[in-house]
């Protein structure tokens, strides 16, 4: 790349800290990373550091949601993201959209036929054991031909085989009853799923799942972003259709659905008290909080270099401002402007200290240098031999993180004692 | 005042604005009891006015003085306070009816094909970016969009042609998605609307829509789009209201130096697309 004409700075060299900084460097991937990250948290918390005066920032969690899942886990902590869940990656949107593709198929075959009840549906009023176990599904798939054939003639079939469970029966005759896709009975079909999930299947989550509770954050999650997803579909659907924009057709729900899904609106998840909050960087701006740990303090990744249409040589006319380019607004994105003020928000918002976390190989090997972002604060470094440490059945918090908690830190805050 | 402002003949900011840097406290600063909102806080990420919300409580402070709100909320305020239409495609009709736009031959597919390359019904998003970015630096004003010509044509050969094909490819569907659709065809054009609401009724929408506001602030954004910049600049012109520009730190002091120049335009929420 070309020297930039002249030069587009936003930014003092030095920057002060209000608060001390310690950096975390993990040798391999940010999996490790991410465990480190988990393991600083739980030290806190074993000093009696309220999980509420904590938060996980990383600049783009997409790619740390996942590590510092695995690692809360390990840890027993219960995260909660302040992102949109991935939509398309839950079990609820696999069940409304097999069900939209269910009723737009002529002639389903079996794979089609069955792949709600895959997906955990539920009838209107359970009477037996729902969502349907794994053996009678297995079953199911095992004695049912596998060819296309309309709906009612499914249900005839099943209605007729004397070995079908009841449970299938019943949804069978669900199935047939085709239901037209006027907007008003997709928003019954759908929003009826929904809900029945939220009553069934979120419940059901929650008694089986382990102690960090993350299967029925998911699903809890996955349901209330449903429901705006059906009302949405719903207004949309009934606004096309007035425009002849399309046709009634369930293909046509469907194909909506999946444009609704991928879209990542503002982020809004429901907040948890007892849980630890993880959030974007973007997102802490004005907040205050003792302890926050910020992860991905790598070149490349936090800064990154915003993607654009525009030509460099452009966006640099229009950052420097000469001539008449001074009336245009410039984007500070083109330069990592908005990667370096969400590095300063985190600072800001940290009030007693705050972790420094960063990785230094990719999962495929490729090595990642330390964020330049770093360069401009003080930090103390962690120690080899502390960092293993904490990474070790100990989970020994460092010396030095440790000396960042004030004196008098009570073994159990949340609890005011008798006398 | 009036004829200052039509006539852009003062460069930089009028005194009823003020930028801060960086400085959140002076905001909670107005926190008081009070029966009326006083200041209109457009946050545009919607986590910035939970954010707030949690500072003020946190220091037990009211917040009966504050309305926080997104910027297209308050264009539809001033929209129906002058009893017009405040309805604006959703970026996911949009991206729909974009498609629909460039799967045809005309003038935005035969740019945008010379830009991108391969079939520009594939590229929507890039195509959707492109406008967003124009829109961003522009609000299509027409000094504002002189002047990006300008700097396309004094970029170096051959990134001045491809810069003008990207330029005259986004002109083209910003003008289709007008034709094409009744509503506002982006939540930049529902806030131009309202900008010139402001400008056309010489200020009563704005103060039915908000009839005890005495300052608007923005918050919590690393670019002031021209979009913002004119919608304030209507509103300090035409009523009796504050502007405060809350910066974050890290881009606060560069854009506080290029603030005054974006602002000065006449005419706030003119468009020119030709």
């Amino acid at each position: 790349m070309t020297d930039a004409p002249s030069a587009v700075r936003f930014d003092a060299p030095n920057l002060d800290t209000d608060v001390p900084v310690a950096e975390i460097e993990t040798t391999t991937t940010r999996y490790q990373e991410a465990r480190a990250a988990m393991a600083v948290v739980a030290g806190l918390r074993d000093r009696g550091v309220p999980v509420r005066d904590i938060a996980v920032v990383a600049r783009d969690l997409d790619s740390y949601e996942e590590p510092l899942t695995r690692a809360a886990i390990r840890h027993g902590v219960t995260p909660v993201f302040w992102t949109q869940i991935d939509l398309v990656e839950t079990g609820l949107y696999r069940l409304v959209t097999s069900l939209c593709e269910l009723f737009a198929a002529a002639e389903p075959d079996r794979e089609l036929l069955l792949r709600p009840l895959e997906q955990e549906w539920t009838p209107q009023e359970a009477t037996d054991e729902w969502p349907l176990p794994a053996e009678v599904l297995e079953e199911t798939v095992h004695r049912l031909p596998q060819e296309s054939r309309p709906t009612h003639a499914w249900n005839s079939l099943i209605n007729e085989a004397a070995w079908a469970d009841q449970r299938v029966v019943e949804y069978a005759e669900w199935v047939a009853r085709d239901p037209e896709p006027t907007p008003t009975a997709v928003a019954d079909v759908l929003g009826g799923v929904v809900e029945l999930y939220r009553e069934t299947v979120v419940p059901e989550r929650r008694a089986t799942d382990p102690p960090a509770l993350l299967e029925t954050e998911t699903a809890a999650r996955a349901t209330v972003r449903m429901e705006t997803l059906v009302e949405q579909v719903e207004s949309k659907y009934s606004q096309r259709l007035a425009d002849r924009w399309t046709d009634e057709s369930w293909t046509a729900v469907h194909g909506m659905c999946e444009s609704l899904a991928r879209q990542r609106p503002g982020r809004r998840e429901h907040a948890n008290a007892r849980a630890l909050d993880i959030m974007e960087a973007n997102d802490i701006w004005a907040r205050e909080i003792p302890y926050v740990v910020a992860v991905g303090l790598v070149d490349g990744e936090w800064p990154t270099r915003a993607n654009s249409t525009m030509p460099s040589e452009l966006q640099h006319a229009i950052l420097a401002g000469d001539g008449p380019a001074e009336r245009l607004a410039p984007q500070t994105a083109w330069l990592a402007g908005r990667d370096l003020d969400q590095f300063h928000d985190t600072i800001t918002a940290a009030t007693t200290a705050l972790i420094v976390t960063r990785h230094t190989h990719d999962v495929d090997g490729s090595q990642r240098t330390r964020s330049p972002l770093l360069d401009h604060i003080d930090v103390e470094p962690i120690s080899r031999g502390a960092r293993q440490r904490l990474l070790s059945a100990d989970q020994a918090l460092p010396s030095k993180i440790e000396s960042m908690l004030p004196e008098e830190t009570p073994a159990t805050p949340e609890v005011t004692p008798d006398a | 005042m009036r004829m200052a402002s039509e006539l852009a003949a003062f460069d930089g900011l009028p005194e009823s604005v003020t930028v801060h840097v960086s400085d959140v406290e002076s905001l909670l600063g107005w926190a008081d009891h009070a029966s009326h909102v006083s200041t209109v806080v457009i946050a545009p990420v919607e986590l910035h006015r939970r954010n707030l919300k949690l500072r003020l409580t946190d220091a037990n402070l009211p917040l009966d003085v504050f309305e926080f709100v997104g910027p297209t909320a308050v264009a539809s305020s001033v929209l129906e306070a002058a009893g017009k239409s405040s309805k604006a495609l959703d970026r996911v009709d949009r991206l729909a009816l974009l498609g629909d736009i460039l799967s045809g031959e005309n003038e935005a597919t035969g740019r945008f094909r010379l830009v991108f390359g391969g079939e520009p019904a594939q590229n929507g998003d890039d195509v959707e970016q492109a406008r967003r970015e124009l829109e961003v630096a522009t609000n299509y004003h027409p000094v504002r969009m002189r002047a990006f010509r300008q700097a396309v044509e004094s970029a170096p050969s051959p990134i001045d042609v491809d810069a003008g094909d990207l330029l005259h490819g986004t002109l083209a569907v910003e003008r289709a998605l007008r034709r094409r659709s009744e509503k506002s065809p982006s939540d930049g054009a529902l806030i131009r609307r309202a900008t010139r609401t402001v400008i056309d009724t010489d200020g009563s929408a704005w103060d039915e829509a908000y009839p005890s506001a005495e300052r608007i602030a923005l918050v919590g954004l690393s670019t002031v789009p021209a979009t913002l910049v004119d919608l304030f600049n209507a509103i300090t012109s035409r009523c009796d209201v504050e502007a405060h520009f809350f910066l974050r730190r890290g881009t606060g002091p560069f854009l506080k130096q290029r603030l005054g120049d974006v602002w000065s335009v006449p005419n706030p929420g003119q468009v020119v697309v030709a």
